[in-house]
């Protein structure tokens, strides 16, 4: 009785500060990690598929399709991924290309063709593993095996991506 | 039985309040940083709101009739479409250094944020090359509320068949 009587005054046991000290920080760690989420979901609304890089990523779908030549498409049926950021052999209007890719702010092109029970985006994304957390975002349309579906993506100078799909015209 | 009465001992008192502060500081902190944050990006958000809004209007006028004309002087423009109808309508864009006013349609920078419309840096230019042209236009909206300076303002990227528009921009 004398025992328990002196065990009753002597503070904290050592269990239960480091119980208390790790529910504290388990709980500060829960709530950094959801104010972090936040955080990146915030950034990614500013620089994944704005408004104006789809609208501007829409123009260059538009200059594929008048431009872009044989061997291009070619290219893209045999499973390539394209790089289209400084090759213009695949267009008829070289310098003016790059004006329109000054005018449009475009760092990297990339195109690829969808295919059946292939993951495009990987491959886009082990090509230039820069656009692998734009790729994670992109939701892709359902493959068709009747009609040929590209995926356009790009990277503009100030750091937003933007995608769209085309079909061949 | 009496020693069960005394209240808390200073260890566990010091305890407490050690603990306490801890959590105290990290949560002000989150306050200060989530304050901060909400700032910046309504700021950030209204830039971004505008161009869209903007951009969406130039674009969709532009696809949607048939653009015919472009013309006027630095920062005063006038764009001509053509509808389905065969209706032509004009529409004016009129820069200043708080305002673009398109159409209907008027963005006026916050006076509370730092973004300025640089008027000496736009831009309005076409380029041709065989059959196909493109025209562009371009109004800087500069802002650092993200810590550095970034370009919040208009890119209007317009493809055509050469010869379908008549350009006389001055």
């Amino acid at each position: 009785m004398k025992k328990n009587s002196r065990l009753d005054t002597r503070g904290f046991l050592l269990m239960e500060t480091l119980f208390v000290s790790l529910a504290v920080a388990g709980i500060l760690v829960y709530m950094y990690v959801q104010f972090s989420t936040i955080g990146t979901s915030y950034e990614q609304l500013y620089r994944f598929n704005t408004v104006d890089g789809v609208y501007r990523v829409g123009t260059l779908k538009r200059y594929i399709a008048k431009d872009a030549n044989a061997s291009f498409y070619s290219t893209l049926d045999n499973g390539n991924v394209l790089t289209i950021t400084s090759d213009s052999s695949y267009f008829t209007t070289t310098t003016w290309k790059s004006n329109l890719y000054n005018s449009l702010d475009l760092s990297k092109v990339y195109v690829v063709k969808m295919q059946k029970d292939v993951d495009v985006r990987d491959k886009i994304a082990n090509t230039d593993n820069t656009f692998r957390a734009f790729l994670n975002s992109v939701t892709l349309p359902e493959f068709s095996e009747t009609g040929s579906t590209y995926l356009l993506v790009v990277k503009y100078n100030d750091g937003t991506y933007a995608s769209i799909t085309f079909t061949k015209e | 039985m009496k020693r069960k009465n005394r209240g808390f001992t200073i260890i566990e008192l010091l305890t407490s309040f050690s603990l306490a502060s801890v959590v105290m500081l990290f949560l002000f902190n989150i306050l200060v940083i989530v304050k901060k944050n909400y700032t910046k990006n309504s700021v950030r958000s209204e830039l971004v709101v505008n161009q869209s809004l903007l951009s969406s209007e130039l674009y969709h006028d532009a696809y949607a009739s048939t653009l015919v004309s472009v013309g006027g002087t630095k920062n005063d423009y006038t764009f001509g479409f053509r509808d389905s109808a065969g209706t032509t309508v004009t529409k004016n864009l009129k820069i200043t250094s708080n305002s673009i006013t398109y159409g209907d349609f008027t963005y006026k920078v916050n006076e509370d944020s730092d973004a300025q419309i640089a008027t000496n840096e736009t831009k309005m230019s076409q380029y041709s090359s065989g059959n196909i042209s493109y025209m562009e236009l371009r109004i800087p909206i500069y802002s650092s509320i993200t810590g550095e300076k970034k370009d919040y303002g208009i890119r209007f990227v317009y493809l055509y068949d050469t010869g379908s528009i008549s350009y006389t921009v001055r």
